[in-house]
Parts: C-alpha cells; sequence; structure tokens
C-alpha cells in the first residue's frame, strides 16, 4: 500500500468483503482502491489510484469533518461517521465511513485506511419500514394507535359522528383530516373551527354566519363555516370549551341539519359530517353538568382516542426520525437524525406537550444544529437541567460564591456591613477584610 | 461577466453542496479584472443558489454536485462547468483561455458524461464573439 509489492492474497481478500476500503499516502493521495470501492462511487481502480482522495470519494465531510485527517492527527481511529458522496452521476449515496492510522514495519505513519459502506439499502429499507408505520401523516407503531389505524377507513366510510378524545398536541387535527380525505365527502371541504379560541358571541356569528344588520358591526352577510363545509366535513376542535347556549343551537345543527344564520328567519339546509375533539373528558363535564348530555351522545357516536406521547415512548425516535426528514426538507438540511445521548434525553422526557413539543424542540435543535446529527447540546435547556446547572454554577469558585453571597446580602440590608455582618453571623471586621480580598465595593 | 469558484486549500472544493468558501471572479474581455470571496459555509443547498443569484453569478466552475443542486443552479440560468478538480489558478487560467471542461481539470470517474452544463444559449464562454465578456 505504501508503494511496496503486497502479496496477491492481500487484495484476493480485500476484494472479497462489501465494504469500500482505500489508503491514502501522507499526500493524501490514493494508493490503494478496492472493489467495493469501485462499484459504490462507480469509479474504476486505475482513475482512483495516484489521485487526491477528496477528488475521487467526494464526500460532504471531506473539507470540513475528514475523519481520516482526524485519526491521522490524533492517532484515534474513526468509527461508523455517517455522510454522503456524490457519485460520478450527481446521485448523492448514504454512507457511514471508519477510519485507521497506517503503519509500516519500523511502526511508522505511512499513510490511513479508510472504509465505507453504503447505507443506501439500509435508508431503503428504513423508509420501507417507516411507510409500514405511517398512516397518511400520522406516524406511530403503538399498538392502540395501529389499532386505531386500522378502524380509521371503516370510520371515515361511514357518516357517522366523531369524536376525537386526546391531550393538547396528540395531533387530533390529523385525524379529523385522515378521516376526511378517507371518506366519500374527500372531494368537498374540510372546515376546522377551534371553538375554545373564539368568545362565545363571535363563535355563534362564525359558525352559522350572519345577516347584514344582525348586530353593530355586520355590514354585510357572512356565511358561517356550516354553510362552507356543505357537502365536506366541518371539524369542531375544543367542543368542550362551547357554552350552554351554543351547544343548544350544535344539538340542532347535528339532529335535523338545519340552522338560521344570526339575523335571519330563513332556515338554511347542509349536508355536513361532523368530527368534534376535545382535550377534555366530557364525560365529566356531562355528569358536572356544564356539557348537555344529548349532544355529547350525538358527538359520541364514533369514539378514537389518541393516547399521549408518554404512553407509546417507542413512538419517539420514529417521530424524530420523521420530524427531521420533514424539516430538512423545508429548510433544506442535511442532518443525519439524533445522537443516541439526544434521543436518551429526549425519550426520559415525559412530554406533556405531547408530539407538538416534540416536533417544537426538534425545529428548536435545527436552528442550533448545522449538519451532523442532531447534539444534546442542541436541545432547550429545560430538557438539560443538570446541564444547565452546571453551566450556571461552574464557573463559580468558592471565592465566587462568597462574593456573590455578601454581595447579595449586602443589598438586601441596604449596604449596611453592620447588618449584613449580622446575618452572616460574622464580625463586622470579618465582613471588611473579606470584602476587601475579594474586591466588593461597598455600594 | 462574474464567474464563481468554491476554493479549499487553494484547490478546486471537492464537493460544492457543502464548500465553505466562494473565491468570485470579475472577468472581462478574456481577462480577470477584479477577484473577491465569499462564505458559504453552513449554508443548506437552496440558500447556495439564492446567493449565487444575489452575487449575480452567470457562471459556476466547481467539483462535485449534487444532481438536485445542479438542476436549482440550471433552472435559476447559471451556467455550470461542474466536475472540475485541480489548483484555483491552473483552473482560472484554463477558463480565460477558454480550455474548461478539459480531461486534465476532471475529477475521476467523470470522463463518460457530458462536460459542461449550460442553460441560456449565449451566456456562456465561446457563445458570444471575443469569449469571455
Amino acid at each position: 500500500m505504501n508503494g511496496k509489492k503486497q502479496p496477491a492474497w492481500r487484495d484476493s481478500i480485500l476484494d472479497s468483503i462489501a465494504d469500500g476500503v482505500f489508503t491514502v499516502d501522507r499526500d493524501w493521495k490514493i494508493t490503494y482502491f478496492n472493489r467495493a470501492a469501485e462499484e459504490i462511487t462507480g469509479i474504476s481502480r486505475e482513475e482512483a489510484v495516484g489521485r487526491h482522495c477528496f477528488e475521487v470519494f467526494r464526500a460532504s465531510i471531506c473539507e470540513e469533518g475528514c475523519c481520516l485527517r482526524e485519526t491521522l492527527k490524533t492517532g484515534e481511529p474513526g468509527l461508523h461517521k455517517a455522510a454522503y458522496i456524490i457519485r460520478y452521476d450527481g446521485k448523492r449515496l448514504p454512507i457511514s465511513i471508519s477510519t485507521a492510522v497506517l503503519k509500516d514495519e519500523k511502526g511508522e505513519t505511512v499513510g490511513g485506511v479508510e472504509t465505507f459502506r453504503n447505507l443506501s439499502v439500509l435508508e431503503t429499507l428504513r423508509k420501507e419500514l417507516k411507510q409500514r408505520y405511517t398512516f397518511r401523516d400520522i406516524v406511530s407503531k403503538n399498538k392502540k394507535m395501529q389499532e386505531l389505524f386500522d378502524v380509521l377507513p371503516q370510520v371515515a366510510l361511514s357518516d357517522a359522528a366523531v369524536l376525537v378524545e386526546g391531550e393538547s398536541g396528540t395531533g387530533k387535527e390529523l385525524f379529523a383530516r385522515a378521516l376526511h380525505d378517507l371518506s366519500h365527502r374527500r372531494d368537498g371541504p374540510l372546515i376546522t373551527v377551534n371553538c375554545g379560541a373564539l368568545p362565545d358571541t363571535l363563535l355563534e356569528s362564525e359558525l352559522f354566519g350572519h345577516k347584514a344588520g344582525a348586530f353593530t358591526g355586520a355590514g354585510s352577510d357572512h356565511p358561517g363555516r356550516f354553510s362552507l363545509a356543505d357537502s365536506g366535513t366541518i371539524f369542531l376542535d375544543e367542543i368542550g370549551d362551547v357554552s350552554p347556549a351554543l351547544q343548544v343551537r350544535l344539538l340542532r345543527v347535528l339532529q335535523e341539519k338545519t340552522f338560521e344564520p344570526l339575523g335571519s328567519t330563513r332556515t338554511q339546509k347542509v349536508d355536513v359530517r361532523v368530527i368534534a375533539a376535545t382535550n377534555r373528558d366530557l364525560k365529566k363535564l356531562v355528569s358536572d353538568g356544564t356539557f348537555r348530555e344529548d349532544l355529547f351522545y350525538r358527538i359520541d357516536v364514533v369514539t378514537l382516542k389518541i393516547p399521549p406521547l408518554r404512553d407509546r415512548r417507542e413512538d419517539i425516535p420514529l417521530l424524530i426520525e420523521h420530524f427531521t426528514d420533514h424539516f430538512n426538507r423545508l429548510q433544506g438540511k442535511e442532518v443525519a437524525g439524533a445522537a443516541p445521548e439526544t434521543l436518551n434525553i429526549l425519550m426520559n422526557h415525559k412530554f406533556p406537550g405531547n408530539v407538538r413539543e416534540l416536533m417544537n424542540i426538534i425545529e428548536h435543535a435545527f436552528v442550533l444544529c448545522l449538519g451532523g446529527v442532531l447534539l444534546p447540546e442542541h436541545l432547550p435547556d429545560f430538557l438539560r437541567p443538570d446541564e444547565f446547572a452546571r453551566r450556571k454554577t461552574s464557573p463559580l469558585s468558592l471565592s465566587d460564591l462568597e462574593a456573590e453571597l455578601i454581595r447579595e446580602t449586602l443589598a438586601q440590608n441596604g449596604h449596611s456591613r453592620t447588618a449584613t455582618a449580622r446575618q452572616l453571623g460574622i464580625h463586622k471586621t470579618t465582613l471588611w477584610r473579606k470584602m476587601k480580598k475579594l474586591g466588593i465595593e461597598s455600594g | 461577466m462574474q464567474v464563481a469558484i468554491p476554493e479549499w486549500q487553494g484547490r478546486v472544493s471537492p464537493v460544492f453542496d457543502t464548500a465553505a468558501r466562494m473565491v468570485l471572479l470579475k472577468v472581462e474581455d478574456g481577462r480577470e479584472v477584479d477577484r473577491r470571496e465569499a462564505q458559504f459555509l453552513g449554508m443548506p443547498p437552496p440558500l447556495r443558489v439564492q446567493r449565487l443569484l444575489d452575487l449575480k453569478v452567470d457562471v459556476l466552475i466547481c467539483g462535485a454536485i449534487s444532481r438536485p443542486l445542479s438542476a436549482m443552479c440550471l433552472s435559476a440560468g447559471i451556467s455550470m462547468i461542474p466536475w472540475v478538480s485541480g489548483s484555483l489558478d491552473e483552473v482560472v487560467k484554463a477558463f480565460l483561455v477558454g480550455a474548461l471542461p478539459s480531461p486534465d481539470y476532471t475529477m475521476p470517474g467523470c470522463c463518460g458524461q457530458r462536460l459542461r452544463a449550460r442553460r441560456g444559449r449565449g451566456r456562456g464562454r465561446g457563445r458570444k464573439k471575443g469569449g469571455p465578456q
């Protein structure tokens, strides 16, 4: 490999392995290139040998993060670094790279060896696997979620009202979208109304529309969301927040498929499917008397209960991957995924904000991550309390702490040294001496 | 004519998709009249094309370039001489005398394909009388 004649069996061995192998001399020129390397890069051995490795290999890390350079600098082997190479046809090939120092018989470094594995087959398998766990835009391999995926097509085909129950951020709207897209109403509109976001009077006008002059400021006719959803689906999010008065009107639409816009005496007919969602316990609201029982039974024809993320932790890696792909596409980045330590932190988090919280965390990490993998330092501080506390306190030595305590106590006592000394339980001369030593002005 | 060449250690950067630094040449009547630099470190592919457009680049001479990024450059009207390797100064000289693309400055494995991609006839060297503008 270093210019000397090598035994023929060495080539046979290296050519028989599936990983690409090449060696370089100290000038980064290729001295050996095995058969798998030829196949993966599409470059023949004759063309490769004698050329600079970066011109043959053309990996995403050649310029800024070459592992072979790092290995030759430190003497430490590099293992399984993720990157991609650009083949002669412009195709990006995901690879995993390992590196080691190459020494001669005297133990002198003569160059380096790099082995690389084509990950595109793995990538394809990974995609296929992901497809198995994806239903529309919902990703999960959790048993309960898979059961929901199984019943969703049948539920969608019926015209029955559906109640989607789940904590905030579990993806209730995605279920509503999937139900609509799988139903015979898919060519009609899907209208979403967040009932909790609007005050009661505004919500009534928003849902049923109004006529010009119905109230102050109603200058023209305004079609309601029910009218807009005609021949489609209306998704009423946070239905548990609707007032009792509006519940009566909703009940009428559900029962009779008719309503009157505000200020109108003409009854309108509407053909709409209702999907409601709530993050509250509607049964409890019924027993408390704040939610009408008849309305509850009208919307609770089919109930889909979405488990919170803390009850389906097995989905966290899948969701991280899903959001990584999403933000890579959106931001044109090349983030390979989460590092094992990052995954560990996320697996141990309780996720009170559910999938939405995870998505926000990944988005935050994407802002700080320029490439490679998402590392713990890319995560928000609240996920790393130990690290955060360490960073906050580590620069403080004992004398720093002492100084901080004295400054704080001085401030609390209006910079009175006598009162400060009393509170700290030391003599005021000792306090003066310490202040002088620590460079504290009495203010 | 504004020419951009990604540069790394005095050579044409091996991968345009991840190149950190760009050398920008102003070429008039086949002569280099100005040279400056632009930073591209950590820039994702779509922003790279936008940055080239902001810098009013007409021709991009680069090493390896991925298919999607190459398509983006072409659709943005930027002429390209990809798969170029070698010392930056030599590559510039070769370009100024109209010797690019050339097998002497081509990355290994790229002989079989079309060496020069061009969009917008008449923009690149050799289309107009008098060479680079």
